[in-house]
């Protein structure tokens, strides 16, 4: 078994961190990092999540001390101080982070000397330690609102009941991000609930400040943001629930009562939601059946993705609309004590197909060709098809080689481009079914 | 020579011609104080990203077929390599190349390898990758940090060459290294050039075409054969043979100094392979000298001739109409340095003003030594234009753009384009302006992209800048200090 890994679907922990912060309204990042770091990272976001694209002051905007060999020799603390001292005259924001890189660290550069000497000048200054090898894009994610929640903002004496917090969702690493969490505020939003999702558009600078009032957390990944809101709670006295990402009308119910219990919302509203919510959604289905039945609509499927949607989609796929799903691939890129969380979270749950952990591509792909059946003389053999594959861009060449459909579901996404669409919720689930068929229609 | 292709890796830019990414002025102040070597790089007081000479690098030497490149360096080094694999992929649907991914194999360093280092996990990846692929070539790339903790690359090449039946080329190309990503260029071609370039065993009658994904590639085929020429294209689709005969070639040129200056030099220096550098092809003028230059090499100039003059029929009353067409209209040119100030020729012949032209660096001198002089010829009817240096410094960028109020922006890559359009200015990418065609192609995108200004406008009332209210203010404020 080697270490290596082909084509990572990932990038360092800066990568991660810069995505979170371009998505948190009024947050600027400045990235201690040799020249290069943010605009290579820049490229990877901007373009290979559905050309999820920059903002404000991200992408290729992102202030960078971009040191170079003499600062490697010499340290680039006084580079840093610099840049801090114009970043603070020219860009407008709210709370300033300096981000890490691999260089920065191994130097040892004093980045929390130069920091504090702004800090006391009252400025809102805070860093976070993001090079490559704390992690990888999520755990960046991780690292960055651990600093402000719980490291920064301060705790709020009232708790307001009505105010959720919705966490696990990674800008651009999971490429459905604005989507996913407008349909599930919406969908909170029924309840009576007031929402936080801090990266959907509506969203701003107050909704991060007010994150230590909520009443619970919701967490929408089994592995990304435990430990943050496992702090979260010891700081803040906030609970969270764990709920896998509900996608489509059977897991978006089961999400809404899980919820609603948590926070004993009262059931004649929670059955209301559901039952209004689902008379859309079965409407919708009830005129595709049409399509649907004058078709053969019945597929094997394989599942690539990360941690965090992966399952969820399989289920949604085996469970609303009867595919059987061989293969469940989960993707990340995960330290030890991550391993161990997301397999004791995975423990007794509900795993659609062959479960398998693979981060490097090429085993990927060659797990998903070893899935298919291969003609071997016999007068009849089950080759396991049609077939769907629902993974990421990686995973097309494989399925266009084998005149296989395919759908792109997971980063890295760059044969399609996603602006304010989602897979969660009851809309989403209706828009993956769309995106399914409109694949299975295409060709006509 | 500055191009010593000694060492095992090229020196960046700044220490090897004096490269700079920071000026503001005048054309006739740049080239001057360029080449007599006074030029110094300024410093910028706010610096934003700019790119990677290691991804450049990387870039470079993944277009080479059927090769593999194991990155000794954490994932996220290597994780840049999905952005060119969106270009590639783009521009093999125009070449006709077999459509894929392009491949990468990150070592995947961690915190213990850079204090115990990591070279077996550079030999179990090159191993691994042979035995996945079966490659022509392998190259090892460094990164930032596995040239940091100084691990022994010479060494681990000789072991691996050993076992390995196929090129192992180990490439110097830590981002750290240089400023300019345009040293990545070097990087590479250092390392093909010491690795895959051998002596020529007889001349043919090709010429090195040294560029990027060759979005001309059938056009610049046909134009070779009717001077009796055949292209090698490097690095985009080049075989390890190719680069073997690359000394055979009777010239070599490119549609970018930039890309073209390191190889182009040291084959001429080392094997007489004429390079080319004065022309390539952009625009009217430029194509017209680059043409009878290549036609010289195997006296074919009539010919040249006779097809130039074909081609001023045909497309001449088409250019007359858009210089009507485009009277009293501005362009501000935002691009790398090979396109930066040729484009402003270029321009002109379609009868398109320039306002301002902003190169991402400048090369004072190329790499061969009678090449000092190498911008006079584009200098000599614009001295007075004005002119900016940075490397995709996009807040410099907004604040020229509100000086200059251009009618359109002519650009490429490194976010440009965005930036131009965010403040609601008509934006143009242009590939090359390569020969007559390409010419008035160009011409056609201004004009349409002209036509219609509904999309761009939208973006200009709706999208903001994240300056300070006090900066927003200040017109002359510059971040060059």
């Amino acid at each position: 078994m080697s270490s290596c890994i082909e084509r990572p679907r990932t990038t360092c922990s800066l990568g991660g961190a810069l995505s979170t912060i371009s998505a948190l309204p009024g947050v600027i990042p400045i990235s201690h990092t040799t020249s290069g770091c943010a605009g290579n990272l820049s490229g990877t976001t901007a373009f290979n999540s559905g050309y999820c694209g920059s903002n404000y002051c991200s992408g290729q905007s992102v202030p960078v001390s971009n040191f170079n060999e003499s600062n490697v020799v010499f340290g680039g603390a006084g580079r840093l101080r610099e840049e801090l001292i114009s970043t603070f005259e020219l860009i407008d924001g709210k709370l300033y982070i300096v981000l890490t890189g691999c260089m920065s660290e191994i130097i040892a550069d004093d980045v929390q000397g130069v920091v504090s000497e702004f800090q006391n000048e009252g400025k809102p200054l805070i860093y976070v330690n993001t090079p490559s090898f704390e992690g990888d894009a999520f755990e960046g994610y991780e690292l960055v609102l651990d600093k402000i929640i719980n490291d920064q903002l301060p705790v709020s004496s009232r708790k307001d009941k009505s105010i959720i917090n919705v966490f696990g969702i990674v800008p651009q690493f999971d490429p459905f991000f604005r989507g996913d969490l407008g349909e599930i505020k919406r969908i909170l939003e029924r309840l009576g609930l007031r929402v936080n999702t801090l990266f959907t558009n509506d969203q701003t600078y107050k909704n991060l400040t007010d994150v230590p009032k909520a009443g619970l957390n919701i967490l929408l990944s089994p592995v990304y943001g435990v430990d943050l809101l496992k702090k979260f709670e010891k700081r803040h006295g906030t609970p969270f629930i764990t709920e896998d990402l509900p996608v489509g009308a059977i897991q978006t119910e089961a999400f809404i009562r899980h919820v609603a219990k948590a926070l004993d919302i009262d059931s004649a509203t929670v059955n209301r939601v559901i039952k209004e919510e689902k008379r859309d959604y079965y409407a919708y289905l009830e005129r595709a059946a049409d399509l649907i039945s004058d078709s053969e609509f019945k597929y094997y499927a394989d599942v690539v993705g990360n941690a965090t949607g992966t399952l969820s989609y399989a289920r949604f796929l085996r469970d609303e609309l009867g595919f059987v799903v061989e293969n469940s691939v989960i993707t990340d890129f995960l330290p030890k004590k991550k391993e161990k969380i997301l397999k004791g979270y995975l423990e007794g749950k509900d795993i659609p197909g062959n479960l398998s952990f693979e981060t490097d591509t090429y085993q990927v792909t060659k797990l998903l060709k070893n899935a298919m059946g291969q003609p071997n003389g016999d007068f009849y053999i089950d080759l396991h098809t049609p077939r769907f594959v629902f993974g990421s861009t990686f995973e097309k060449d494989y399925a266009v080689k084998n005149a296989l459909p395919y759908l792109a579901i997971s980063y890295p996404v760059y044969d399609r481009t996603i602006l304010s669409k989602g897979y969660a919720g009851f809309r989403g689930g209706l828009q993956l079914m769309e995106d399914i068929l409109c694949v299975l229609v295409a060709g006509r | 020579m500055k191009t010593a292709v000694i060492g095992s890796e090229s020196l960046g830019r700044e220490r090897r011609i004096k490269s700079v990414t920071c000026y503001e002025g005048n054309l006739k102040d740049l080239t001057e104080k360029g080449c007599s070597g006074c030029l110094k790089g300024g410093k910028r007081c706010l610096s934003t990203a700019t790119f990677c000479s290691h991804l450049t690098a990387l870039d470079e030497l993944s277009v080479v077929k059927n090769a593999v490149v194991v990155d000794h360096g954490p994932i996220g080094c290597s994780s840049g390599m999905m952005r060119w694999t969106l270009n590639y992929r783009m521009e093999s649907l125009v070449t006709g190349e077999p459509f894929g991914d392009l491949n990468v194999l990150s070592t995947n360093l961690s915190e213990s390898d850079t204090v115990f280092g990591a070279i077996n996990k550079l030999y179990d990846t090159v191993r691994e990758a042979y035995r996945r692929h079966n490659p022509e070539v392998i190259y090892i790339t460094s990164t930032c940090m596995s040239s940091t903790i100084g691990e022994d690359f010479e060494s681990a090449v000789d072991v691996l060459r050993e076992e390995i039946p196929v090129p192992i080329v180990f490439v110097g190309c830590a981002g750290a290294k240089s400023k300019i990503w345009a040293s990545g260029f070097d990087s590479e071609q250092h390392a093909n050039f010491k690795n895959l370039i051998k002596p020529p065993k007889e001349k043919r009658n090709t010429v090195n075409i040294i560029e990027f994904l060759h979005h001309h590639k059938q056009y610049t085929i046909d134009l070779l054969d009717r001077i009796g020429l055949k292209p090698l294209f490097f690095n985009a689709h080049a075989t390890v043979e190719d680069f073997a005969h690359a000394s055979e070639s009777i010239a070599s040129t490119g549609v970018c100094n930039v890309k073209a200056s390191y190889l182009g030099s040291a084959l001429e220096k080392e094997y007489g392979v004429k390079y080319l550098a004065d022309d390539y092809g952009m625009g009217i003028a430029g194509f017209e000298r680059w043409y009878l230059k290549l036609a010289e090499l195997t006296g074919s100039e009539d010919i040249a001739r006779e097809y130039i003059a074909s081609e001023h029929e045909k497309y001449d009353p088409i250019l007359e109409d858009y210089r009507q067409k485009f009277k009293g209209v501005k362009a501000m040119i935002i691009m790398g340095s090979g396109y930066a100030f040729e484009l402003v020729r270029v321009l002109s012949e379609i009868g398109i003003d320039v306002v301002h032209t902003n190169s991402f660096h400048y090369d004072p001198v190329l790499d061969r030594d009678d090449d000092k002089d190498y911008m006079k010829r584009v200098t000599q009817d614009i001295e007075d234009l004005p002119v900016s240096i940075s490397d995709a410094q996009h807040f410099e960028t907004i604040k020229r753009i509100e000086k200059y109020k251009p009618d359109v922006i002519i650009t490429r890559v490194h976010g440009a384009q965005t930036i131009a359009l965010k403040t609601g200015t008509p934006v143009v990418n242009v590939l090359a302006a390569f020969g007559f065609p390409g010419t008035v192609d160009l011409a056609e995108y201004i004009y349409e992209e002209l036509q219609n200004k509904n999309f761009v406008k939208k973006f200009g009332e709706h999208c903001g800048f994240s300056f300070t209210e006090k900066f927003k203010n200040e017109n002359d404020k510059s971040f060059i200090v």
